[in-house]
């Protein structure tokens, strides 16, 4: 390698670092390290003079590493690395130096020290810059397919959209028929318009759309492969298939719990509100006494959470009722009412106009159906009713597949306790997995209503969208590499990495780890659990960090 | 026709869509009215139910959106007006002069240091004071000053006796010779194919409901109040206290829920949150002191988000709160300036009162005020609460083809729905602009 | 300033990128003022730090390390924070063996958000070092004496057979061993410190031959061990090729190390 030739630029940040540390004397200082070769100081480096000040010295003086030292790598590093760049230096060869938030900062009544500081800081920057290494930006093709699993209305709404801005799309569906949940209700709410003419126009167009082809009967057998590369096998009909893919959806949605054992549940007196919704479809409910009860088998010990979607089914299907039969009675029997936001409010007190009966019951004094009846403790009267009913009907949660589990580790995606799909994160990143090129939406994520499945379903798409358009995917060099002679395969990487980003492969010298580049983000932590000491972490490998810890130490 | 989209508001919805739209090669133009991008999440402490802090998980996004090589990011700017149709808009954009040139400016802090004029602190909001010449919040993307004429003495004063301006401290201690007090207000016009709109909520204002007792008792304060009070960067430093002289930590707080909201003489709907960040914030009270006792007085607790009914039932067992299902009455005051709530215990049916040390108002939000204006200049409809109308099988669309609108100025919905919602308007911009 | 005495700590730090870093840059941002002693070293994630990093900075005469990561479940990389804790964990019985007080290393958690806990943090655990004294004062050892254990330390820290322990860890405690046994805490701190007891002798005699050869006796005299647990170490050894016997001073053997094998540094 050449000689190596460090500039270092060292910041009065105005008197942000000027002020409290003595900065031409810590430029001095720099001055005098071993392979430093050039050394100033600027007003404000990241000003556009300081800036042309960094280009100068690169050319005047043929510096092949850059340190600038002067407030957080974490906001103006890209700035920094871009004029490198722009000056014909490798990026990967520019090294930050704190010495705002470090030093200057937070010790501003002790200006001795804190410029010794910046000096201590400094003198590792230049250990740490000597050994940089140019790395060149790692871009991997996308395939530019989508896999879609689930052909609901969320992995209809999904297909379409990326099919429409022009990209394939292959929809995987188990069952027979496309549809999904929607394919058993009767109508939706809050528009009360059929659910099948909701879903049959989308099926119709995902069948008829010349991008998209579907294989319904199928499941997916086996997933190989990283972002912009996934290898999807699928089996139907007893024959198998490779896909190759871009990107993964996972809109597998989930079904409604059967109540078992749960209220006398029978399926003739006492059923759940998707039996209902076929009643109700088929114009068969005689019922004039309805009592529902809410949150059966769900928010209980075993199963704590809310679903979401049953308080306004229930609700809706009782204004159905009512609508069929006017003079029928109707009760609900609720815990908490889920009818969040403005239309779901408005159904609520459109329905309590209409005449249903809301009874507030507590987990720990539950409803009991009898024949031809429901007791309740009414908590808002603070007495107990005996409700003479003709059909009850059990709002159920929604719960995942069964077979999520299978499908989430063929994937490397995570479940939540429930076993629904875990997303990257919960705030920020609903849509995505922490896999980069998979992606999920609707009810396999949580129990969602239509509207909202809709605006997850395109918002996948767009997520989806955005490494297919771009056919090629950016790695940030900082990744790690797996010493091929040193590596004896065990697998402990494999293990450690949240990612999936490196895998032990098969090789003529037998079985080796090596870096899945593209899904590779960096942390580290294969590195310092190597039992081997193969893996290097670019841009903070052992030699690297150890120089540091020298330089500092030194004095 | 254009394959550029407009991107109307700075917040974390605008944000995304702008990013998914950058990343798919689009050029987005994003409009924010206030001096940064980050919105109302920039200003919430934590977030629930992982109790993320807000700013750290928000920042890296807002520096992203802003260095992103396709997106040009216009702040304390403004549409004034928009014509076309979808796929070819041409749209007038103001951008408000700040006095200071942001290519030199370096929001090194100096010049609201030493900035002599105090104005309402808004990001707080109005907890606190700020400089006249000032950076909108620490984490402020850009990170570059303005000036507010309205406080600013030189811009206000006028000249004095010998003709001189009054003040100029801030142009004086500039090093980076960054303020320029002949910036003009500049209009901007961008030629789009697709529009988003996400321009959020705004709190209710809650002193119309005068049975609260807001503005009249110092230790009611609103949720939004409270965060910025509980955040490290905020006016106190992160120390909880009361607002009344004695500046009591308090040991006793109460929630009161749907303040405004699920009221017919107020806003009719539910503002879907609240339950929620009524609960983040009586564990992080907890969580800040832990003989901090929080009740949350409720009609009905909607919990029905992922991990939401947990989050619920670890603040009941693990950080001293109670939830009280009753209808809030009153709410008084006692001669130690300690609100006292008249309620009645609709489990028990009785009238009850407790006296608290400090009351925390969960106010609905509702669409910004500008909403009304905007639909005006973009012809799009609003629905009778003034959301942006859309319909409940295309989401995001709006009654005008290739405009959409994602997150609360839709509706009703918390951060991960509007980040959906925010990838879904891009993923229908998408589709006009590809 | 210092009230009584003139001892300024010299503090190693390595925080992560993501949370502790940011909080960092918070209490800079905020002006929070603390003690000047830590010279910090920005790493992407708390997981990273191996616990070589650790003995190093001990061996280059620092008085204290410290590594700061995300707040569990925050972790940006997910589980990292974990792996830090088994890394840490592992450096701290590394220390207990060498005979430093391992007071003198700290993990702790510093979220983006905690500019002020930042401050404290490296605060406390400045005054905790300079209550401990400089490296060595608080042991009532020499540092040349401490220099030769942590050499050992740092051989052990990089060796195979340790390493593949301590990456084990998470998942022996979750989903077990090849045998499907899982093991707890408990039991991974036992089969932890049995290696390190045997690593650590292995490498102290290593050393020892590195300087001269050496009789079984005499270098159970020089670490302190009964002689028996040497020569199963020394005949270990000779298996492994690295050591050879050298002579025989009268019927005791010396042995001393095969001069193409060097001391695994």
């Amino acid at each position: 390698m050449s000689e190596v030739r460090i500039g270092v630029f060292v910041c009065h940040c105005g008197s942000n670092i000027g002020g409290w540390l003595d900065v031409p004397e810590v430029a001095e200082y720099a001055r005098s390290l071993p392979n430093v070769v050039f050394a100033q100081d600027n007003l404000y480096t990241c000003s556009e003079a300081g800036l042309s000040q960094i280009k100068n010295g690169i050319k005047e003086h043929n510096l092949n590493r850059v340190i600038v030292a002067s407030c957080t790598p974490r906001t103006h590093e890209p700035l920094f690395k871009r004029v490198c760049q722009e000056s014909g230096l490798n990026p990967s060869l520019f090294e930050f130096v704190n010495i705002r938030e470090q030093c200057s900062w937070v010790h501003m009544q002790q200006r001795e020290a804190a410029t010794q500081k910046a000096k201590d800081l400094i003198r590792a920057g230049a250990a740490k810059a000597s050994l940089l290494e140019p790395q060149e930006d790692i871009y991997v093709d996308v395939e530019p397919r989508a896999l879609i699993i689930g052909g609901g209305i969320a992995g209809l709404t999904t297909a379409l959209t990326i099919a429409n801005v022009g990209f394939d799309v292959k929809l995987v569906e188990k069952e027979k028929e496309l549809g999904g949940l929607l394919r058993h209700l009767y109508k939706l709410y809050p528009s009360n318009e059929e659910a099948a003419a909701v879903i049959t126009p989308r099926i119709e167009a995902v069948r008829n759309h010349p991008r998209i082809e579907v294989f319904n009967d199928s499941t997916v057998r086996d997933v190989r492969g990283f972002v912009g590369n996934y290898d999807v096998i699928i089996a139907s009909d007893g024959k198998e298939e490779t896909i190759k893919t871009g990107v993964i959806i996972v809109a597998t949605g989930a079904e409604e719990l059967k109540p078992q054992g749960l209220y006398s549940y029978d399926g003739q007196k006492v059923i759940t509100q998707m039996e209902l919704e076929q009643l109700l479809a088929d114009g068969n409910v005689s019922a004039t006494k309805v009592a529902m009860i809410l949150c059966a088998g769900a928010r209980i010990p075993e199963r704590t959470y809310c679903s979401r979607t049953c308080c306004m089914t229930a609700i809706k299907n009782a204004v159905l009722i009512k609508k069929q039969s006017p003079e029928a009675q109707v009760y609900i029997l609720y815990r908490d009412l889920q009818t969040y936001g403005t239309e779901y409010e408005e159904y609520l007190r459109m329905s309590k106009e209409m005449g249903i009966r809301y009874i507030k019951y507590s987990l720990s004094n539950p409803p009991t159906v009898s024949d031809g009846g429901v007791k309740v403790y009414h908590e808002l009267l603070g007495r107990e009713l005996n409700l003479e009913t003709d059909l009850v009907v059990l709002a159920t949660p929604l719960v995942p597949h069964s077979d999520a589990k299978e499908l989430a580790k063929k994937l490397k995606v995570p479940l939540e306790q429930n076993k629904f799909f875990l997303e990257a994160h919960v705030k920020l990143r609903p849509l995505d997995f922490a896999t980069d090129g998979i992606y999920l939406c609707g009810c396999a994520s949580w129990p969602t209503d239509v509207e909202q499945t809709i605006a997850q379903a395109l918002g996948a798409a767009s997520r989806a969208l955005i490494p297919l358009t771009k056919g090629q995917v950016k790695v940030e060099p900082i990744v790690s590499s797996v010493d091929q002679d040193k590596c004896i395969g065990c697998g402990i990487c494999e293990y450690l990495c949240p990612y999936k980003a490196i895998a032990v492969f098969p090789t003529d010298k037998g079985d080796r780890a090596s870096t899945i580049v593209a899904s590779c983000k960096g942390c580290g932590v294969c590195s310092s659990h190597c039992p081997m000491m193969a893996i290097t972490m670019q841009n903070f490998n052992d030699d690297q960090i150890t120089a540091q810890i020298a330089a500092l130490a030194a004095v | 026709m254009s394959d550029a989209v407009l991107v109307i508001g700075g917040g974390i919805a605008g944000i995304q869509a702008s990013l998914d739209l950058a990343d798919m090669g689009k050029h987005v133009y994003l409009v924010e009215k206030s001096p940064s991008i980050g919105g109302r999440m920039a200003q919430l402490d934590k977030t629930f139910p992982t109790n993320d802090c807000s700013i750290c998980i928000l920042a890296p996004k807002m520096a992203d959106c802003y260095d992103h090589s396709n997106t040009t990011i216009l702040t304390y700017s403004e549409v004034k007006e928009i014509t076309g149709s979808a796929g070819d808009f041409t749209v007038t954009v103001l951008k408000k002069a700040r006095y200071v040139d942001a290519k030199k400016c370096t929001g090194c802090g100096e010049c609201t240091e030493k900035c002599p004029a105090k104005a309402p602190d808004l990001f707080n909001m109005g907890l606190g004071t700020r400089k006249a010449a000032y950076l909108y919040f620490l984490q402020a993307v850009p990170r570059v000053a303005l000036i507010d004429r309205e406080y600013c003495i030189r811009m206000t004063k006028g000249l004095t006796k010998d003709g001189k301006p009054r003040c100029g401290v801030c142009k004086d201690v500039c090093q980076a010779g960054a303020i320029d007090f002949d910036q003009q207000d500049e209009e901007i016009t961008l030629n789009v194919g697709a529009i988003i709109i996400a321009t959020g909520f705004d709190p209710y204002d809650p002193t119309s409901l005068t049975e609260y007792g807001y503005r009249r008792y110092k230790n009611v304060v609103t949720a939004m109040e409270y965060e910025r009070l509980i955040c490290a960067s905020g006016p106190t430093g992160g120390h909880l206290k009361r607002l009344s002289a004695d500046g009591r930590d308090p040991k006793t707080i109460a929630f009161i829920q749907c303040v405004g909201s699920r009221d017919l003489h107020h806003n009719k709907y539910c503002a879907s949150v609240c339950c929620m960040h009524s609960t983040k914030e009586a564990i992080l009270a907890n969580e800040h002191d832990p003989e901090i006792h929080s009740y949350i007085f409720y009609i009905d607790i909607r919990a029905s988000g992922k991990g939401f009914q947990n989050y619920v039932a670890r603040a009941e067992k693990e950080y001293n709160v109670t939830y009280i299902r009753s209808r809030v009455a009153e709410i008084a005051q006692d001669a130690g300036e300690n609100p006292v709530i008249w309620y009645e215990d609709t489990n028990s049916r009785q009238v009850k009162s407790m006296t608290v040390d400090l009351v925390v108002l969960a106010t609905c939000m509702v669409p910004r005020t500008d909403a009304v204006g905007l639909a005006a200049i973009t012809h799009t409809a609003l629905d009778e609460y003034k959301f942006f109308q859309t319909s409940p099988l295309a989401p995001v669309d709006t009654t005008i083809p290739g405009i959409f609108a994602c997150g609360y100025c839709q509706g009703p919905m918390d951060i991960p729905e509007s980040v959906a919602q925010a990838s879904a308007a891009a993923a229908r911009a998408a589709e006009i602009v590809s | 300033m210092d009230n009584q005495n003139d001892f300024e700590p010299r503090i190693l730090g390595f925080c992560c990128n993501w949370c502790s870093y940011a909080g960092a840059d918070l209490a800079g941002v905020s002006r929070m003022q603390y003690r000047p002693n830590v010279r910090v070293i920005r790493v992407m994630c708390s997981g990273r730090i191996d616990p070589a990093f650790v003995i190093e900075g001990f061996l280059r005469r620092m008085d204290g390390v410290m590594v700061l990561g995300c707040h569990l479940g925050d972790c940006h990389y997910l589980t990292g924070n974990y792996e830090a804790i088994n890394m840490i964990n592992e450096a701290r019985k590394l220390l207990e063996y060498s005979g430093i007080n391992s007071g003198r290393l700290l993990l702790d958690w510093v979220s983006a958000s905690e500019g002020a806990r930042f401050s404290e943090v490296v605060t406390n655990f400045t005054e905790e070092i300079r209550a401990l004294g400089p490296l060595g004062a608080a042991e009532g050892r020499d540092f040349s004496e401490l220099e030769f254990k942590l050499r050992a330390a740092h051989a052990t820290a990089r060796g195979e057979k340790l390493r593949w322990v301590a990456a084990k860890q998470t998942e022996f405690m979750t989903e077990g061993n090849k045998y499907g046994e899982v093991f707890s805490r408990h039991e991974l701190n036992r089969m932890l410190e049995g290696v390190i007891a045997d690593e650590m002798a292995v490498n102290e005699i290593l050393l020892l031959m590195k300087e001269r050869p050496l009789s079984v006796k005499e270098m159970a005299a020089a670490i302190d061990l009964p002689p028996p647990r040497v020569l199963r170490y020394v005949s270990a050894l000779r298996k492994k090729g690295l050591v050879d016997l050298q002579s025989l001073d009268g019927n005791s053997p010396r042995y001393a190390i095969r001069v193409e094998e060097e001391v695994q540094q």
